[in-house]
């Protein structure tokens, strides 16, 4: 009985899958993996306390992403689930995360409805979330390296999003308005189910075929009632692409505050890309990132960094890279470090 | 003498001006209700700022795999954007779930071929007799035979 339930239910969904020609299971997803050389550097242990670790080559599997999803007429479920190698975390290695997962509804292209753990489209570089970058030829700025979300410096995740792109005139406009349960909420969850919740928006223009400005605001606020210790978030980002035939240059500034029971701390990251591709397949690239918190004693320094690599794309599923970075940080007792990076990453 | 290899050279100049450039098509399957789209709309879906048709079914793009003089004149003329651009913003929708990867082809057959099987897919070809399983659609209300259709 039950197996002809489940055939008779099968063969409903194909038939109507047959008509409409939904999806009823689609799987791509991405893989990088490299090999990085490290020079020898002074990193933070705690807050107070530095260490001097020797250079090393290690060999990486930075990322393993299964992006599968599903679609029925307007509406859409959506998963990206990523295998922890142990690169970043290696207390989670050989473990999976579901970094998003939701379902959306279309109304239209100017109106979509998305719910559920998913990335909020705040500032141009996570509104497109950049995962891999070694494919995409640039690296993410360094606000995104693994570690930073503690510092409370860009919102991880969001449960609703609103969204949409439409035409007024000849300017294309997008927006986006985003809710979420916040950051900083660890511990028991207080009575107040309003505790932590935050909010944000993004309103872009696209003025002319080369030139794209976005503006970006968040704010989160969070109190600890057996602490008492109240925390405010807001950040604010603007950001620029310009495109012109090979030529690309994609430059963001977000400013913020953290303001921690009523004393605020100014904090600020922001990042320059120039990038040009020769005959679609070879893209030389200079990045510059800018991080200053003043909030936190770990991080309370500026950190500069400059890159320059090269990427070859063979076919336009996989990118071979090879890539120099610096680190350049302003705080007494840490040295400047640098990296030699060669990956390749593939999209299935 | 000169002048005859100038007026060679000039003539042969604009004979590959002119074979050089075709008229590019725009297909959809015949069960799609489209006949016509603008050519703000056209660029929309080509770099995937467009997802969707009226009815809220997620476009399917098709383009070419290699540099084909089709693909050039559609790249220069419509999208304005370099192949290795628009690309890269695939890729970013593609992991952020707001597009399923395109297809990409060789040749014209498996282009055409692909159109006729998928309802709601969009491609470009070089203008010639189509089958009947595909559909050529008005670009800006103008169809190919029109002096001002635009991809030319």
């Amino acid at each position: 009985m039950g197996k002809s339930i489940l055939t008779l239910f099968a063969v409903l969904l194909l038939r109507q899958s047959a008509y409409t020609q939904d999806r009823i299971l689609d799987i791509s997803g991405y893989i990088d993996a490299g090999a990085a050389w490290l020079g020898e550097r002074t990193v933070s242990v705690g807050d107070t306390a530095f260490e001097t670790r020797q250079s090393k080559f290690t060999y990486l599997t930075q990322r393993f992403n299964l992006l599968p999803s599903s679609e029925f007429g307007r509406v859409k479920i959506f998963a990206n689930i990523e295998y922890n190698s142990g690169s970043g975390d290696e207390h989670k290695s050989g473990t999976f995360e579901l970094f998003e997962a939701w379902s959306q509804y279309t109304f239209s292209d100017a109106l979509k409805l998305r719910g559920g753990i998913l990335t909020p489209p705040f500032g141009a570089f996570n509104a497109t979330r950049d995962a891999s970058p070694t494919f995409l030829g640039v690296l993410p700025p360094s606000v995104f390296d693994e570690g930073f979300e503690e510092i409370d410096f860009m919102p991880q995740f969001a449960n609703v999003l609103i969204f949409g792109t439409t035409t007024v005139g000849s300017i294309d406009v997008e927006y986006a308005l985003f809710t979420g349960n916040g950051i900083g909420t660890e511990g028991e969850m207080s009575i107040d189910g309003n505790n932590g919740k935050d909010y944000g928006a993004r309103f872009a223009v696209t003025p002319s075929d080369d030139l794209t400005l976005g503006f970006s605001a968040w704010r989160s606020g969070v109190e600890d009632y057996e602490s008492g210790i109240s925390e405010v978030h807001t950040l604010f980002g603007t950001d620029v692409l310009f495109s012109s035939g090979d030529l690309e240059i994609r430059a963001e500034y977000i400013p913020g505050y953290d303001e921690i029971n009523g004393v605020q701390f100014f904090k600020a990251t922001g990042f320059v890309i120039t990038s040009y591709t020769v005959e679609e397949t070879v893209t030389p690239y200079v990045l510059f990132d800018y991080l200053r918190n003043d909030a936190h004693i770990k991080m309370s320094h500026i950190q500069n960094r400059i890159s320059a690599g090269i990427t070859y794309k063979p076919v336009w599923r996989t990118a071979l890279k090879a890539q120099f970075i610096r680190d350049m940080y302003s705080r007494s007792g840490v040295d400047d470090i640098s990296y030699f990076f060669v990956g390749v990453s593939i999209l299935f | 003498m000169n002048i005859r290899i100038l007026c060679s050279l000039i003539l042969l100049v604009a004979f590959y001006g002119v074979t050089n450039s075709q008229t590019v098509i725009i297909i959809v399957n015949p069960e799609n209700p489209v006949s016509d789209i603008s050519s703000d709309g056209l660029k929309h879906i080509f770099t995937a700022e467009r997802t969707v048709w009226d009815d809220g079914n997620s476009i399917e793009i098709v383009d070419w795999k290699s540099e084909s003089k089709v693909k050039v004149q559609f790249y220069t003329k419509m999208l304005r954007k370099s192949p290795a651009v628009v690309r890269r913003g695939w890729i970013q929708k593609i992991v952020a779930g707001s597009i399923y990867p395109p297809s990409v082809f060789l040749s014209e057959e498996e282009i055409i071929n692909f159109v006729a099987l998928h309802r709601w897919a969009i491609a470009y070809v070089e203008r010639k007799p189509m089958p009947p399983s595909v559909k050529v659609i008005n670009v800006d209300g103008y169809t190919p035979d029109d002096p001002e259709y635009r991809l030319k």
